[in-house]
């Protein structure tokens, strides 16, 4: 018992030698979702400049917004958003332009993503793209799924069994794009018919959620069959089991980009944007892109990427599949207005 | 008597006209004060959601949002958060069915509502009740208005909200009406109010809105009819007068009374006259029941009183000599007149006396032979009781035997739990031990290494002990080499006697067989037990281990092991004692020379297990002999796989192969394993680095699947580990089972990168797959590493590599290219080309059938890996057509499927002509 006691002992005194010297460190606050970076390379990032990433979470799109607001987009350094949302928050001047001085790694970067969102070319460096579809357990689902309204009118034994994602965009784009509309629509009698088939499945639904990422994810037991889920998400889960299929639906998708913001209230851009030029070091994206699974927005990461994950077609859609999916495009207030009392309806 | 019948009516008259008027005035006071409690229900009612909309008013996000004039912004940004707090506050108040923000012209800015019914109006601004709340001078207003959506009577309760804009300058210090908060409201519990009043029988109460219209009422049929104007106004004037009012209503007289709850809303109690007569119709029939009643009852009583004098004292006689003439003599007669049935009654019990003394006599004599029957009883009872106690007492020893084992089975269960932390323990030590440490500590945490190893020896000689008395204790049948194993035990042996300056030797002696089958892990312990208490207890000269052959017969041999040393020898009396569980010579000597003892009984608890014998020779002051004598099973034959070395076939039968797999993360076992079963090879799987360098050392493997990232002992350093135990079995030239000098390790690790590659091989792996696993190409690289012509090691990877499109010759792949990347070996590169060959046919066929069945799914899969395969091989233009294919199968085209696969087919065959003759024109080279 005693020689435990000293063994015990020795080793807390030796730890605690190391976190002294940790403490003295500069912190930088990024705010993104969970699961959403590579450690390995936040490690490399905290040695080469010995400072500490600290990352906070948000589970939405809404909860991001909602956290900014109560903040008055204070207390981040960099924040992850999508194309989409980045307007609102140029309006309220929380975030800085991009300085391509400070970041010599944008020449990486394929242009067609730094221009996809118009309104908010120049605020932020592209992280990933990606599209929308359906994550499936084939041996749980009877038939094949190609298409969005599979999803919506599920087969009886699926009830309880399915999960949509919790984003207002997302689930009426999906919608609109069953019933053969764009996912841009601002058409009211277009919006009250998507608004009717998500009422309508909503007795299916177990929950307006996001699957977690690991072996005991709600589709790797079983608890969940059929879920709108983000491409990269699929393929990371498809390693947990042999039978999680993943199908972008025959009337086309949401194609997304993500963003790397620097804040403007922040007092350590010049170390933000540091961490921004390291992620687009070739190398590094290319790590990134493997352990997400997502597709880097970085040309030059290409050369470090196994083929196996060039060719995944989960990655890379085809072309046919990109030419019927559409970015989100900013719409008028009344339209945003219908969507959030809809979405309102269907979630609570 | 018939003047107290007289009396009786007279009094139920006077009760009867009284009675009358006073249950009518109850009823009546019963409506008043039902009415009052009414009211104030209603009222707290009110009260409760004002209190309720004060509260959600002050919301700081409320407040914000409704001070954010920028449209736009507000709904992008803050309106989703609010609709959730108003969908809490709805979940907290079901019957808020309805909660809105509206602008100060009334628009409907923000609408949280869970109906199915559409919105009909969103421009609020022109609605009644929206003027009432404007024009409100109060902020919180109240009222009752019927809602356009549902059609249902809502109770509607606002908020002004009235705000000073904090962000803004002074100039806007004051505060401003900014909007509306607005809760509609099911008013449950007014419907609960008139579910819950009873007056009297058929009472009941109303509500009514300020023109006379019904907006609530028991009888739904009711609902939105209008009373009567001359009723309803004489109704309005009650409620300020507050007496009660009788009037006609649809042909019956009514009590009413009323109150006015609100401007809206107007309380009516109702109560029809004509319950009230029945009530005193009923009174009158209650009277004249009880006065007859009470006739009745005099009747009675006069009756019993006469029954009591005379008829009973005659039927008690009676009911004695019955008695009695049926045998009992238990009579008492409670008669106690002086009449002539007195004197009757006393003669009669006189007789009963008598009898009584007679009988008990009688009675003593039959108690005493009862006496002499318990006696004998008593004495059975001592036996049984005898009898128990034995019983008892064999179950005590039964428990306590039992108590015994559990506690043996209880350690040696809980092996894993105790060795589990301490190996952590170790592990974080020799982590430690990697990192940047000065002087000092490096050598505090070798000490403290040390300690724990020791530590861990302890408890695993505990442990083993227990194990072997709970009878957990299995022995290993494993074939294993004598010589390796003194020779592997000898490196330690030789390093603790350099540490005492000691001499220490070992030898088999000529005619041991050396190839034999036992546990050699234990037969490994029993030695160095021995040796480590020889080194303990000696000071000056050595240790020697030897082996000798006893006995042999047709396939068992006796061996006898001597372990000698020149200690201190042990005193005869004393020797019998060393065995025994937990001591030493004496006290002193665990003082000088430490430990605990406990080798010597775990060496004898394993020999006895083995079927050996022990014994000891020593003589104090000239040192110890220490032998045990054990039995083995002698190796018939040869255990090694020979390959098959047929230079025409170049597969093998799989399930000649066992591999060993590395792994610690359960999901990726099941897959590997899976694919492994499924291919047929034989597969042990193993945790992490230790448990594969111990797997290796007692089994022999073809090919070992390592990890990289394991706990404990990572992928690198048990490969560094089993390629030096590798080295020494080949320097010792007693690498006797396998004819391979060099065993395959391939890598697995989700790192894919060329760097990652280059360190799996410096570090001594023969190959890198890269995680997830892909079926073929993991059974693939397997199959290469397998294969039995294979003599000398590839070490290089094959990498995919883009190839531009060169068409300069129309051959289906470019050999030279492929030669290239396999290194010159040209008998590798066709096997694995012909097995590529093979396995596309399989797979075409499978296609095949795949397309009548319609399944474009399955198609797209077999090309997909079909396409990753040829590529590998680099048989480009093949690799496009099953990418054609892929494509085909992707879009479901079941048309261009067919057409493909067809294509496919033919340029399978091409591929194969092509080959095959580029073979032939090699081999005919090679004769030249």
């Amino acid at each position: 018992m005693a020689k435990m006691g000293v063994i015990v002992f020795l080793i807390i005194w030796i730890i605690g030698k190391d976190v002294q010297a940790a403490q003295i460190r500069q912190t930088l606050n990024f705010l993104n979702w969970s699961e959403y970076i590579d450690p390995e390379v936040v490690r490399k990032f905290e040695k080469k400049f010995d400072v500490k990433l600290k990352e906070f979470y948000f589970e939405t799109d809404d909860d991001r917004d909602d956290i900014l607001v109560q903040s008055d987009g204070k207390g981040y350094d960099l924040v992850l958003a999508s194309g989409v949302a980045i307007s609102p928050y140029l309006k309220h001047k929380w975030v800085s332009p991009v300085d391509r001085s400070k970041v010599p790694n944008i020449e990486h970067i394929d242009s067609r993503w730094l221009d996809a969102f118009s309104e908010v070319k120049g605020y932020g460096i592209p992280y990933f793209w990606g599209t929308v579809g359906i994550v499936y357990r084939s041996d749980l689902v009877s038939q094949k799924i190609n298409s969005w309204k599979q999803l919506f009118h599920p087969s009886e034994d699926l009830r309880g069994k399915v999960l949509m994602i919790k984003d207002y965009r997302d689930t009426i784009g999906a919608a609109l794009k069953s019933l053969g509309y764009s996912l841009n629509s601002e058409n009211l009698k277009e919006l009250d018919e998507a608004e009717k088939i998500l009422l309508a499945q909503k007795a299916y639904v177990k929950k307006y959620s996001y699957l977690s990422l690991s072996e005991e994810s709600a589709l790797v037991t079983g608890e969940i069959a059929m879920a709108m889920a983000y491409n990269g998400d699929a393929v990371t889960l498809q390693d947990y089991h042999p039978q999680i299929e993943f199908v972008i639906p025959d009337e086309g998708s949401n194609l997304w980009v993500d963003y790397l913001l620097v804040m403007e209230s922040s007092p350590r851009k010049e170390l933000a944007w540091e961490f921004i030029n390291f992620v687009n070091e070739p190398e590094n994206a290319a790590r990134l892109a493997l352990y997400l699974n997502f597709a880097t927005p970085n040309r030059s990461a290409k050369k470090f990427l196994s083929s196996e994950h060039l060719n995944d077609p989960v990655i890379y859609p085809s072309e046919k599949i990109l030419s019927r999916s559409e970015f989100f495009k900013k719409l008028s207030p009344r339209v945003i207005r219908k969507m959030n009392s809809i979405f309102s309806k269907v979630e609570n | 008597m018939p003047l107290l019948v007289l009396s009786l009516f007279v009094v139920g008259g006077v009760a009867y006209i009284n009675i009358l008027r006073i249950s009518r005035d109850d009823s009546l006071n019963q409506m008043k004060s039902l009415l009052n409690e009414v009211e104030r229900h209603v009222h707290s009612g009110f009260q409760t959601v004002k209190a309720n909309i004060e509260l959600f008013s002050g919301s700081d996000l409320l407040q914000r949002y409704i001070l954010n004039s920028d449209q736009e912004d507000r709904y992008t940004l803050m309106q989703p958060s609010l609709l959730t707090l108003f969908a809490s506050y709805h979940r907290a108040y079901p019957e808020y069915y309805e909660i809105r923000v509206l602008l100060l012209d009334g628009y409907e800015d923000t609408r949280f509502s869970l109906e199915h019914a559409p919105n009909i109006l969103e421009e609020e601004g022109d609605t009644p009740y929206f003027r009432e709340m404007e024009q409100s001078k109060e902020t919180t207003h109240l009222t009752f208005y019927r809602n356009a959506d549902n059609q249902e009577v809502t109770l509607l309760v606002s908020k002004k909200l009235v705000l000073v804009d904090n962000s803004v300058g002074p100039t806007t210090r004051k505060p401003v009406p900014r909007g509306y908060l607005a809760l509609s409201v099911r008013p449950g519990f007014i419907e609960q109010e008139i579910k819950n009043s009873q007056i009297g029988r058929e009472g009941f109460i109303f509500f009514t809105d300020e023109h006379g219209k019904i907006l609530f009422h028991p009888d739904p049929r009711k609902l939105d009819s209008v009373l009567p104007p001359l009723l309803f106004k004489k109704i309005v004037q009650n409620t300020k007068s507050g007496q009660l009012l009788e009037s006609e209503y649809l042909g019956e007289n009514y009590y009413f009374s009323a109150k006015q709850l609100h401007p809206k809303l107007i309380l009516v109690g109702v109560l029809p006259t004509l319950e009230l007569l029945k009530a005193s119709d009923e009174l009158a029939e209650n009277v004249a029941l009880i006065t007859f009643s009470i006739i009745v009852i005099a009747g009675m009583l006069l009756f019993i009183f006469l029954r009591y004098i005379l008829v009973n004292p005659i039927e008690q006689l009676n009911e004695a000599v019955q008695k009695m003439a049926s045998g009992s003599l238990e009579i008492d007669l409670a008669i106690e007149s002086k009449d002539e049935i007195g004197m009757l009654a006393s003669e009669f019990e006189k007789m009963v006396s008598d009898l009584k003394t007679a009988q008990e006599q009688k009675d003593q004599a039959q108690k005493q032979s009862i006496k002499i029957q318990l006696e004998l009883e008593r004495t059975n009872l001592a036996r049984d009781f005898l009898e128990k106690e034995k019983k008892l007492m064999q179950k005590t020893t039964e428990i306590a035997e039992a108590a015994n084992r559990s506690k043996s089975e209880f350690l040696a269960n809980m092996s894993h739990e105790i060795r589990t932390p301490l190996n952590g323990i170790i592990g974080m030590v020799e982590l430690l031990l990697d990192t940047k440490l000065d002087d000092d500590q490096h050598s505090l945490l070798h000490t403290l290494n040390v300690e724990s190893y020791s530590l861990i020896n302890i408890i695993n000689e505990i442990l083993d002990l227990s194990k072997v008395e709970a009878g957990k204790l299995e022995l290993e049948k494993n074939p294993f080499n004598l010589q390796t194993l003194f020779s592997n035990m000898a490196e330690g042996l030789a390093l603790q006697a350099k540490q005492k300056d000691l001499l220490f030797e070992w030898n088999l002696s000529a005619g041991v067989p050396l190839d034999l089958i036992g546990d050699p892990v234990r037969l490994r312990q029993i030695l160095t037990n021995l040796a480590g208490n020889a080194f303990k207890f000696t000071t000056k000269g050595g240790v020697s281990i030897s082996a000798e052959l006893e006995k042999m017969d047709r396939n068992e041999a006796k061996i006898r092991f001597l372990v000698k040393d020149s200690g201190i020898g042990i005193p005869k009396e004393k020797q019998t004692i060393i065995f025994e569980s937990f001591t030493q010579a004496d006290g002193s000597i665990t003082r000088k020379y430490g430990g605990t003892g406990l080798g010597t009984t775990i060496v004898k608890k394993f020999v006895e297990l083995m079927g050996g014998t022990f014994g000891l020779e020593s003589e104090e002051g000239k040192g110890s002999t220490f032998w045990v004598s054990i039995p083995f099973l002698i190796q018939e034959e040869k255990h090694f796989l020979s390959p098959i070395v047929n230079s025409d076939s170049v597969f093998r039968n799989e399930s000649n192969f066992r591999i060993l797999l590395v792994e610690d993360y359960p999901t990726n076992q099941r897959v590997a394993m899976a694919h492994l079963k499924n291919a047929g090879y034989q597969v042990d799987l193993a945790e992490n680095g230790h448990q594969a360098i111990e797997a290796f050392q007692e089994k022999d493997y073809d090919l070992i699947l390592m990890d990289i990232q394991m706990p404990m002992m990572d992928g690198y350093e048990a490969t560094k580990e089993i390629r030096k135990l590798e080295e020494q079995r080949n320097i010792g030239g007693l690498n006797t089972t396998t004819s391979r000098t060099r065993l395959p390790i391939i890598a697995m690790s989700a790192h894919a990168m060329k760097q990652d590659v280059d360190v799996s091989l410096e570090n001594g792996m023969d190959d890198h797959i890269s995680k997830p696993l892909r079926k073929t190409v993991f059974l693939s690289s397997l199959k290469k590493w397998l294969h039995p012509q294979l003599e000398h090691v590839e070490t290089g990877k094959k990498r995919f590599r883009r190839q531009e499109r060169k068409l300069e010759e129309n051959s289906p792949m470019n050999l030279h290219q492929a030669l290239d990347e396999f290194e010159g070996d040209q008998e590798l590169l066709y096997g694995v080309l012909l097995e590529f060959l093979e396995n596309v046919r399989i797979q075409i066929s499978k296609m095949e059938e795949a397309l009548s069945l319609g399944d474009t799914e399955l198609i797209r899969k077999e090309a997909h890996s079909i396409k990753g395969g040829a590529a590998n091989l680099t048989a480009n233009q093949f690799a496009e057509f099953a990418f054609e294919l892929e494509e085909n199968g992707k879009a479901a085209d079941l048309e261009l499927c067919k057409i493909n696969l067809q294509m496919l087919k033919s340029e399978l065959n091409r591929l194969d002509n092509y080959i095959k003759e580029s073979q032939e024109i090699k081999n005919e080279n090679i004769d030249c």
